[in-house]
């Protein structure tokens, strides 16, 4: 997939990465449709948040479409078009 | 009226500031100029500061008087659960290192008491201590502290109420004396910020463990390239 990657302070690039995986049973893959900028990404961007480091993917503002679910997943279904709740990940 | 000035400054700091003071006082009277008033002001602020033992900065800083200010950490927030279930939760201190990663376990002695073990991080140490449940308000309330003898004295304290439509509203507080105190304050106030910060994320875990069951994480997940630039925690 593509992905907004942060190399550094004020340094972006589109890069091509590895598709997500499934990895716990409650996980969601969605298909980006839109994504907007949000407030806080300035602080990510200009390197106030310690925890980034470079190769992080931004973007936690979106709706998409679910591509596909866990086993453990049950309020959504393959199709689903959905608004993604900012506070993970 | 009278007042009554609370020392906030112990006797050494005291003789400190009074000798400083009176030095600094002395030079800038020595070579006064318009560039040495500043240093006068400071100055004779030292030397009120000792005479007094009383410190409006100091106090201003949180220094209100000579014991050792206690460190508190304060956190509220809403979690999508019926009061019960989050205060029986919390009400099974055993549960707290589920979400809070500085503590290495808690393990329950009897009804009230537990005993608690942290690790430091970077010395690799621990330390350990018993506390005991004083108060315990079934739904609504739960305190605790640590019992004499702790190393480091500690105390805390979760308030549950109704959230307006639905969840419950927990408001927690986490009391802290550092060891030694002057010193030891000291030190403990420059990692303030740092402890802070690190046991806040701690406790809004809470809302990830008693929602979720578990704490969210993109790890695992793909990423750009590491570079190990900016890497900093």
């Amino acid at each position: 997939m593509k992905a907004l990657c942060w190399n550094g302070v004020r340094d972006l690039n589109v890069e091509r990465v590895d598709d997500p995986k499934l990895l716990n049973p409650k996980d969601a893959i969605v298909k980006v449709t839109m994504s907007s900028v949000c407030g806080s990404d300035l602080h990510l961007i200009n390197g106030f948040i310690p925890s980034m480091q470079a190769g992080d993917i931004l973007g936690h503002e979106f709706i998409g479409e679910v591509a596909e679910i866990g086993r453990g997943v049950q309020q959504l279904a393959v199709g689903d078009r959905v608004v993604v709740v900012s506070v993970i990940g | 009226m009278e007042k009554k000035i609370t020392k906030n400054v112990g006797p050494v700091e005291q003789a400190v500031s009074m000798a400083l003071g009176a030095y600094m006082a002395y030079r800038a009277i020595r070579n006064l100029r318009y560039r040495s008033v500043p240093a006068l002001v400071a100055g004779g602020y030292l030397m009120v500061r000792g005479g007094l033992g009383y410190c409006p900065v100091s106090r201003w800083l949180g220094k209100k008087d000579l014991g050792s200010p206690a460190i508190n950490l304060r956190a509220v927030m809403t979690v999508n659960k019926p009061r019960e279930e989050v205060y029986g939760y919390w009400r099974n201190l055993t549960n707290l290192p589920s979400f809070m990663a500085h503590l290495k376990e808690v393990v329950e002695i009897d009804e009230r008491r537990s005993h608690w073990v942290i690790e430091t991080p970077g010395i690799g140490g621990r330390i350990e201590w018993d506390a005991e449940v004083v108060k315990d308000e079934p739904n609504r309330l739960i305190g605790w502290q640590s019992v004499n003898g702790a190393a480091i004295k500690n105390a805390g304290k979760v308030e549950f109420d109704d959230a307006p439509r639905q969840g419950t509203e927990i408001r927690i507080v986490f009391s802290y004396h550092p060891p030694a105190g002057g010193l030891g304050t000291g030190v403990a106030k420059l990692f303030m910020p740092v402890f802070r910060g690190i046991i806040e994320d701690e406790i809004f875990n809470f809302k990830r463990v008693i929602e979720a069951g578990e704490i969210p994480t993109t790890k695992g997940q793909p990423a750009g390239k590491r570079t190990g630039k900016f890497k900093l925690i």
